[in-house]
């Protein structure tokens, strides 16, 4: 790599960080000695989702949100039809309930696929004599690997098209239920797809472990910073990614709040930081300065009593006794989301394995009104918040949403800190910082595309910003 | 021999389309052995597109970022395929062309907007086709996996690709009955929406259930895969003719058979007839035209 400090404020190309669902920017701020003394992971686009939904009929934003994010739009549909049922008072028959947990589970193992084989696997699955740190290393450096990826995505994604109407943002959810449900031969399809997929899961978690063991071995103590988790979960902390209560584990694992989603405004408040688009929420109990906590694979597992599944019961000992509870470090966040992966698919099979999947009465008819609807789903990445307002006819006059990238917005900050700090500019741009900052962001698995639902498109650069604000160097693309 | 460069590009969007090319699964492997991916979002290039055969572009252009790279890549490339409602008509997100850029940002920040040191917003949500010259258009929020693909080997191989130019109702397997009857009556008394229904019929047109649905106005190609899902098509594909304004012709094509009272009240005409092509319309969007006040 070709790296040369350019005059200030000239941009300097170098790979920039890819390979995270959208781009971001990295600026690295320095005190008056020279030395790094500040860093922030930047969203840098706004598309204006909140301000647009205003208008529209409440009923059409599961299909409007879903267009969020292409990675994860299961979670948005889903969230969004939620807040919907939860405005106008539904209680969904036990069929489409089990018909959007599946959908749901469906989405999360593709992505948790897709994030760690093809975005952040690279990094560390394909070695040092791969000839590039990317799904083409992948897959010409190991093509078993490459060919488990895509064969856990299938599996997902065909579930997601069959239960939700399509792969890429599914439309089936509607407030009451499901627009429709499935029938035996597609019930035994999706249950052979669930159960060849497992094994393959059990492989993939396997990897995972020993991938961060050996980081850990690599980066010693990198991305222990305490800090709070929240996730939604069931009343038995039994892993759920479709609806329960939220909780949130203090740095020492006491429980410090529990409270239901329609309750976030007391719990939770937002702050707009400068130079970004995405907001950082903070608990209201703890303020600004400490009240930032982590979401997601990581925060999940450590607060899950339970998975759900046998397999994945067993991964979640193994991860606890290897790590004690609660644990903060960030590199974990891989292992956590393999072990996900494994009761999502166990899940997805104990519900197929229930007759009432094949029920036909999958909603109830829903009159159109207005109010406040709020609702909580564990997105792939962490806790979502989907609220919306609307008037007596239905139309949306306010919508707020709470993304799970949003919420990892200080631990993404406090890991390309710690990856950098008291480094002069030299050091922080160097290969080796770069990589560390790296490793620490994409552990997170940051999804941009939904980060501010108002964000979008930019390569990673990172900024080196003088005390007085110039900015000294900057390096990535624009 | 020198395999075809292959570059991806994404613009302002939700990286729906780049997912939908990965979802060719087996196919991705077939597609990489047959090109060289020489920049994607997905690889480890730096972010700047290379001198390459044939480009795919993702997103709107949103920002001056946006609008710069757009700019950039299309010099660097031989045949450029527009991949997606935002690169080809803007998008979901072009809805923002309803208000200004500053209404936007002010509603969203409130009073304590960011701003500094981000890249700005161009005053108006654009297609790509608004920014540089565009030689293959793939239509759909997201395209099907096989359209995309389709369109990346025939640009490969040198030849031309078109999407299907009749609309969804072509392709739709439901049936009409009383919109084809002479009749001077609406097809139903108000307009609903499908969870107002008490059964949702899996097999009679929408319009007919008295449903807004987009599939007269809407490009055919995608398999009607949401009609067949018992939901009402939302028209992502875009109109299946680029000379008629789909939201305009939502309306022209409505009022006729569905209570049109009705349909301007308990319906959302803009946002659904403009859901996804609100930047290649001439109405409704708003304008900023500098200075403190809009004009």
């Amino acid at each position: 790599m070709i790296m040369e400090v350019m005059r200030m404020s000239e941009v300097v190309r170098l790979p920039a960080l890819k390979r995270i669902e959208g781009h971001g920017r990295i600026s690295l701020f320095m005190d008056d000695g020279g030395r790094i003394a500040d860093a922030h992971f930047d969203v840098t686009e706004f598309r204006g989702f909140e301000r647009f939904l205003e208008g529209r009929m409440v009923w059409e934003m599961p299909l409007m949100t879903s267009r969020i994010c292409g990675v994860c739009p299961v979670s948005h549909h889903l969230g969004a039809v939620k807040a919907v049922d939860a405005m106008f008072g539904v209680k969904v028959p036990r069929a489409g309930r089990l018909l959007r947990e599946l959908l749901h589970l469906a989405g999360i193992a593709q992505d948790h696929a897709l994030h760690f084989f093809f975005l952040a696997g690279p990094d560390f699955l394909t070695g040092d004599g791969a000839g590039s740190r990317d799904i083409l290393g992948l897959v010409a450096g190991n093509p078993k690997m490459a060919t488990d990826a895509i064969a856990l995505r299938k599996a997902g994604q065909r579930i997601v098209q069959i239960v939700g109407g399509r792969a890429s943002h599914p439309v089936a959810a509607i407030p009451g239920g499901m627009s429709k449900g499935v029938d035996q031969a597609e019930r035994i399809e999706m249950l052979g797809l669930a159960r060849a997929a497992l094994p393959t899961a059990m492989e993939a978690a396997t990897t995972a472990r020993d991938a961060v063991r050996r980081l850990h071995e690599t980066h010693e103590s990198y991305g222990f910073a305490p800090m709070p988790m929240m996730a939604q979960m069931s009343d038995d902390r039994t892993f759920n990614v479709y609806d329960g209560t939220i909780e949130v584990m203090g740095e020492d694992g006491a429980l410090m709040e529990r409270f239901d989603a329609t309750e976030y405004m007391d719990h939770i408040q937002e702050r707009t930081l400068a130079n970004s688009y995405a907001k950082a929420p903070y608990l209201t109990s703890r303020g600004p300065e400490t009240g930032s906590y982590r979401v997601g694979p990581l925060a999940r597992i450590n607060m899950s009593d339970f998975m759900g599944g046998p397999r994945a019961d067993g991964l979640l000992d193994e991860f606890h006794r290897d790590f004690g509870r609660p644990f903060h470090g960030i590199l974990a966040y891989h292992w956590a989301r393999m072990i996900e992966l494994v009761a999502s698919i166990e899940r997805m099979v104990a519900i197929l394995e229930d007759d009432e999947i094949l029920s036909d009465v999958t909603r109830v008819k829903v009159e159109r009104g207005g109010g406040v609807g709020i609702a909580a789903i564990e997105a792939p990445r962490g806790t979502l918040i989907h609220h919306y307002e609307a008037d007596d006819v239905g139309r949306v006059t306010k919508a707020n949403l709470i993304v799970a990238t949003t919420n990892n917005t200080a631990s993404l900050n406090a890991s390309v800190l710690e990856a950098v700090t008291g480094m002069d500019r030299e050091e922080a741009t160097s290969e080796a910082a770069i990589r560390k900052m790296e490793l620490g962001i994409r552990a997170h698995d940051p999804c941009l595309s939904c980060a501010t639902h108002d964000i979008g498109k930019m390569p990673l650069t990172v900024e080196i910003v003088a005390s007085d604000g110039t900015i000294l160097d900057s390096r990535g693309v624009e | 021999m020198n395999k075809p460069r292959l570059a991806t590009i994404a613009l302002g969007g939700c990286e729906g389309c780049h997912i939908s090319l990965i979802d060719a699964h087996e196919g991705l492997l077939e597609l990489l052995g047959m090109v060289d991916l020489v920049e994607s979002p997905f690889t480890d290039g730096d972010g700047t597109i290379p001198p390459c055969d044939v480009l795919m572009v993702e997103g709107a252009v949103t920002n001056e970022a946006d609008e710069r790279r757009l700019l950039a890549a299309r010099e660097a490339a031989g045949t450029l395929i527009a991949v997606g409602s935002c690169a080809v008509m803007g998008g979901i997100g072009g809805l923002r062309n309803l208000y200004t850029a500053r209404e936007a940002i002010a509603d969203v920040y409130g009073a304590d907007k960011p701003g500094e040191g981000l890249p700005p917003l161009t005053s108006s949500v654009k297609a790509v086709s608004q920014v540089v010259d565009v030689d293959i258009s793939v239509s759909g929020c997201a395209p099907k996996t096989v359209q995309i693909v389709d369109a990346i080997k025939a640009a490969v191989a040198g030849e031309a690709y078109d999407l299907p130019r009749k609309n969804l109702c072509d392709e739709c397997h439901r049936t009409k009955s009383k919109l084809l009857e002479h009749s001077a009556d609406f097809v139903t008394d108000s307009v609903y929406s499908i969870m107002e229904l008490d059964t949702i019929d899996p097999d009679l047109c929408f319009i007919e259930q008295g449903i807004l649905c987009m599939g007269a106005m809407t490009r055919e190609g995608c398999g009607a895969r949401c009609t067949a899902a018992n939901v009402p098509c939302r028209g992502c594909s875009g109109p299946s003719r680029t000379d008629f304004e789909q939201g305009a012709k939502t309306i022209d094509a409505l009022a006729a058979v569905l209570p049109a009272g009705a349909l301007m009240y308990l319906d959302d005409l803009i946002g659904t007839g403009y859901r996804f092509s609100m930047p290649v319309s001439v109405i409704p969007a708003a304008y900023d035209h500098g200075g403190d006040e809009d004009v």
